[in-house]
């Protein structure tokens, strides 16, 4: 059968937005156990985000409106990302993410450290899948 | 919403295929909006993705997932993507739905109108 026709080409995707970011950003943190997917997000939930796939577990997150670049999701990331990446698990660990009913956006100020570490060692360990804009994704986290 | 009921249905629908899908309360409420809230004013089109799918595909990593594809043309061009989870009993629960603009590596299309 046909494969599935990709609409919007990575390189058409802006990265103004995350460049525009000169201070602490509000980074936003989700995990759904149920999908078992991270989502690290810049901008509020409540605005729609389409989901650009660059491989099989990562995802670019953009704004329809001007294609602009506001944040990440790992999909299996569980089950098959943080496995593949030693620095990851030592991170990643849901119960000292103080997460109980395993499906939050805010957590503990205690996880907030850890939060921001795990979403730098993300983008670092994708940055030839993520391209251009792990760059501005490193910067802005640096600035959190 | 507060106080959701994990054993009551958001919908009970067929799909395409005659397959019974259902959205429990707790995974609307519990898994998705908190995600991606504006998707509460999507049900509907949630809801046509399974009867009518453009095409539904394979899932890259899980043999008892199928994942549901609708072309939206309004707006900006996009797929609303569902995936959907099968039980021995072919019964199917809703896991995820959110829009995106490509399928992911892995997965293949198995059924077209």
């Amino acid at each position: 059968m046909d494969a599935i026709k990709r609409l919007v080409k990575t390189m058409d995707l802006k990265t103004n937005f995350l460049s525009d970011i000169k201070e602490k950003p509000n980074l936003i943190f989700h995990y759904d156990d149920l999908s078992d997917t991270l989502i690290l997000l810049f901008i509020s939930p409540d605005q729609e985000t389409i989901v650009h796939y660059l491989d099989r577990n990562v995802a670019i997150l953009y704004r329809p409106g001007d294609l602009e670049i506001v944040g990440l999701q790992i999909e299996d990331f569980d089950s098959e990302f943080v496995p593949m990446y030693s620095d990851l698990e030592k991170v990643w660990c849901l119960s000292d993410f103080g997460i109980n009913d395993r499906n939050v956006w805010d957590l503990t100020l205690e996880a907030e450290q850890r939060k921001l570490i795990l979403a730098l060692q993300i983008v670092k360990e994708k940055e030839k899948i993520i391209g251009g804009s792990a760059k501005e994704f490193e910067r802005v986290l640096e600035y959190a | 919403m507060v106080g959701y009921d994990p054993n009551k249905n958001v919908f009970e629908i067929r799909d395409c295929r005659g397959i019974k899908i259902s959205c429990s309360e707790e995974t609307w409420y519990g898994k998705i909006l908190p995600a991606r809230p504006y998707m509460e004013e999507r049900i509907q089109d949630v809801i046509k993705a399974i009867e009518k799918p453009h095409f539904i595909c394979s899932d890259s990593k899980k043999k008892n997932r199928n994942v549901y594809y609708l072309l939206q043309k309004t707006g900006s061009k996009k797929y609303l993507k569902i995936v959907i989870e099968i039980d021995s009993s072919k019964k199917g629960f809703m896991i995820s739905a959110f829009p995106t603009d490509s399928g992911k590596v892995g997965e293949k299309i198995i059924w077209m109108p």
